[in-house]
């Protein structure tokens, strides 16, 4: 992974990745920050205190303006995760030049990016008050509403049962009595020091010709900020198995029951199985060829959902269904039959040969997308991994069907949390 | 000769696409971009909406079950010789799948290899329907799990309550997949209907967008299209009165804070397709002018802390059923259309500055040029303006042209607080 890269300050560079098919262009910032709870409810709490006004656009109306000014620019502050490191995120998209009228589009986006960013609202060392009060009352609202997605609350309920010991399970959103206790001065505090030790890595994805312009702009712009970087180090613990099969069954008023199965793999990006696991793992239920599809809802009719996925840094896999909440065990039980088939080797040249075409095509199409393309970069590049969409094609394509059982023996359920509907009819 | 291709071209969008009449009744439209990804569309026109139809020439209308066209999508992916269609596409590594709205049933795949192969699988077994008692029964399980899981999902409640309120006849209110009891009445002589119905060629579009050959997609169309016989279809649609069905309608769902939507509903719609087209660029220039960030309406709303994130606002505009929409969270819903309510009034004394308008303008153009970096959204879009009579790049001029003076007159007219309606997801006692 060679991507042209410019150091802009100390712990604080720019990468590119060239590509001129692109109409929408971006250029997306993040900051790293030491994964604990105090640190995800702070950041989720400045990004949206950020979003509410700086000095020079002091209000959502004008950022938002200024943004429509720039041919319907976007520029959205997020908090991100990739296995146990943790980002605040700034992501602008942008039209290219060849559709905005002579508009120095690059030099305006860093700009906002620099307001929005460097230049908040304080006042005596504080965040505005009002601003900083009624977002918490928001977020709080929206740690609230995590339920109202059925799917992805059984999901975060499994990795919270399951990672109970480890930063992994840490709420994306934050923890509320921790949130009730942050004043403006301390979100302040936080953010400047944020800014002076966090590491920053900034990724643009364009024209390679406009790489200089976008990296002396950034310098400009970010040479002044006083820098303290401390490099953090980067660590993801990984269970290689787990000890037994928990399961754990939660109620809700719904209509259809979520099933969501968390497994340990222990197999990580840098592991030499990575190629047959995801091999193992798309022929057990990666797409619609698959053993899940093919047979818990083709066959055997039980849902209209059921798949699996891999976190590949911190060695996990998991099952979503969504079920009858009678047909529980029945479900239950096809899904980890499907998984000791594909451990026992129990699949065609057919299957497996699917299998590694549907991922040559996943990965072939990462390069036709800016946000594959950062979702695949922004990580590795924090990371310091070289893989590539390139390289991971060609481990998976020398994989043999051996290779793949032999890696999926290495996956062992762990957690099987339901959440039973307890109404009857809708 | 009545099948040569034309040449399209957008200097504005810098793009073009061709399109071909193929002898079997199909029109064909190649979209050529310069990605690694090609992404093939084959669709009719043909929805959720479409119970009762007749071919010219009959004397009667055929009325079906609500959600057949959706369960008629799934049955497409079996064939006789009891092979599903994805193991098929799984030799070519295509990403294959299908959609069912409210006036179009698409079937697609995107594929970085071998298109040509999965172009031909993509004809065959669309062309080729294989219906049985028991595979039919097969299917009632699975899709009574995707209509209870969005039972579930406090955005499609919202949404089917809000149409459920605003109107009183039109089955644009009906869920697309269908209940779970009309679904049990479809039989596989109710889908060999509707598939001959509405699966003849003339009724259908393909197209095909990416790095292909023209020719070779021809070839393939020769290969395994049979023409169709001319037809004309007859679709009949409830009359719908100006009026709403209700002022508002809530639901109790597991939910942690109310969901709401407003809708404004519009019942003139035009028989040309032109006209149409024209008064959906303005009702989507108005949407982002009047509901957007930088509006003051959302201003006054965020900072009084009655929303918290966006209000998503759409206009939707069919050849049968109008409307506008925003919905966002609230905690107290019924404040919200009281303002909403005010605003009306508000805006139709005081309109909008030019400059808003022109900026909200600028944004809806430079949101519809940000489509023609996916294959997936051009083919997408494509179609659907195809089936509405239009073209893709008609969109972008009907943007351009839309005025000042006929924004206003647009929101002057459509916004009537009589013809408005409140859904609500309230959270369970």
């Amino acid at each position: 992974m060679n991507l042209p890269r410019y150091k802009i300050a100390e712990g604080i560079s720019a990468s590119c990745l060239a590509s001129d098919k692109f109409k929408v262009n971006s250029i997306t910032l993040g900051i790293e920050l030491p994964l604990n709870i105090e640190n995800v409810t702070s950041a989720n709490l400045l990004t949206r205190v950020l979003k509410r006004g700086c000095k020079k656009y002091p209000d959502i109306g004008s950022i938002e303006k200024q943004l429509d000014e720039l041919y319907a620019a976007g520029l959205a502050l997020g908090v991100n995760r990739s296995g146990e490191s943790h980002y605040l995120c700034v992501y602008t998209d942008f039209l290219s030049s060849l559709y905005t009228e002579g508009c120095d589009i690059i030099k305006e986006i860093v700009d906002m990016i620099g307001e929005v960013l460097l230049n908040p609202l304080t006042a005596d060392g504080a965040f505005n008050q009002a601003y900083v009060k009624s977002e918490k009352k928001n977020l709080s609202d929206d740690i609230d509403s995590l339920i109202n997605n059925k799917a992805k609350y059984a999901r975060n309920r499994c990795i919270e049962e399951m990672c109970k010991d480890e930063v992994y399970s840490l709420s994306m959103f934050g923890d509320k009595s921790i949130l009730e206790a942050i004043t403006p001065k301390e979100l302040c505090d936080f953010h400047f020091n944020m800014l002076k030790k966090g590491r920053i890595e900034i990724l643009y994805t364009g024209d390679e010709k406009f790489f200089d312009k976008v990296c002396a702009e950034l310098s400009r712009v970010f040479s002044q900020l006083p820098r303290e970087y401390n490099a953090l180090p980067c660590t993801c613990e990984v269970r290689s198995s787990a000890e037994k099969i928990r399961e754990i069954t939660e109620e809700m008023e719904i209509n259809q029951g979520k099933l969501s199965i968390g497994m340990r793999t222990g197999v990580t990006n840098s592991d030499s199985d990575i190629g047959a696991l995801i091999v193992a793992n798309e022929i057990f239920g990666g797409s619609p060829n698959s053993k899940l599809f093919m047979n818990v809802r083709e066959k055997m009719s039980l849902c209209y959902y059921c798949s699996s996925g891999l976190d590949a840094v911190k060695g996990l896999m998991f099952v979503n269904a969504g079920i009858e909440s009678e047909n529980y065990e029945i479900a239950k039980n096809a899904i980890l039959k499907q998984l000791d088939a594909v451990k026992a080797g129990e699949f065609t040249d057919e299957e497996f040969e699917s299998a590694v075409n549907s991922l040559v095509n996943s990965y072939k199409s990462v390069s036709d997308s800016v946000s594959a393309l950062e979702n695949w970069y922004m990580p590795r590049i924090f990371r310091g991994e070289q893989d590539t969409p390139e390289t991971r094609l060609k481990q998976v394509t020398s994989v043999t069907k051996e290779d793949a059982a032999r890696a999926a023996k290495r996956i062992s359920p762990d957690v099987i949390f339901f959440l039973r509907g307890s109404k009857k009819e809708a | 000769m009545a099948n040569e291709k034309t040449l399209v071209k957008s200097d504005y969008l810098h793009e073009q696409y061709s399109v071909y009449k193929h002898k079997s009744g199909l029109d064909v439209y190649v979209f050529k971009k310069n990605l690694s990804t090609s992404y093939a569309l084959f669709a009719t026109k043909y929805g959720s909406l479409d119970n009762k139809f007749k071919l010219a020439g009959e004397k009667d209308f055929t009325c079906v079950p609500d959600g057949i066209a959706h369960y008629l999508e799934h049955k497409m992916f079996e064939n006789e010789n009891g092979e599903d269609t994805f193991v098929r596409y799984a030799k070519t590594g295509a990403s294959a799948n299908a959609y069912t709205s409210n006036s179009m049933t698409a079937y697609l795949f995107s594929c970085t290899d071998n298109f040509y192969d999965s172009l031909e699988i993509l004809l065959d077994f669309v062309t080729k329907p294989y219906f049985t008692r028991e595979t039919v029964e097969k299917e009632q399980g699975i899709i009574a799990q995707e209509i209870r899981m969005y039972d579930d999902n406090p955005g499609t409640r919202l949404y089917y309550e809000l149409l459920g309120a605003m109107y009183q006849n039109h089955n644009v209110k009906i869920n697309i997949a269908g209940t779970v009891e009309s679904i049990s009445e479809i039989t596989p002589e109710y889908l060999y209907m509707c598939y001959n119905t509405f699966y003849n060629l003339h009724n259908m579009a393909l197209c095909v967008c990416g790095d292909v050959d023209e020719d070779k997609v021809y070839e393939i169309c020769d290969k395994v299209l049979k023409a169709s016989p001319e037809c004309e279809i007859i679709r009949e649609y409830p009359s719908e009165p100006a009026e709403v069905r209700s002022r508002s309608a809530s639901a109790d769902l597991a939910v942690s804070q109310p969901l709401f939507a407003i809708g404004v509903k519009d019942v003139k719609i035009s028989k040309d397709p032109k006209e149409r087209l024209k008064k959906e660029a303005c009702g989507d220039i108005v949407c982002k002018m009047l509901f957007g960030k930088t509006s003051s309406f959302f201003g006054e709303l965020y900072e009084n802390g009655l929303i918290a994130g966006d209000l998503h606002a759409e206009y939707e505009h069919n050849e049968s059923f109008s409307f506008v929409s925003f919905d966002g969270k609230s905690n107290d819903p019924d404040k919200v259309f009281e303002a909403f309510c005010k605003y009306i009034k508000q805006f139709k004394s005081t309109p909008p500055a030019r400059d808003e308008f022109e900026r909200a303008k600028r944004v809806k153009l430079a949101d519809f040029i940000g489509i023609f970096d996916s294959t997936d959204e051009i083919a997408n879009e494509f179609l659907s303006f195809v089936f509405d009579g239009v073209t893709i790049f008609d969109y972008a001029d009907a943007l351009k042209a839309v005025t000042y003076e006929e924004a206003i007159e647009f929101a002057n007219t459509v916004f009537n607080e009589e013809y408005c309606s409140l859904a609500k997801i309230l959270p369970l006692k």
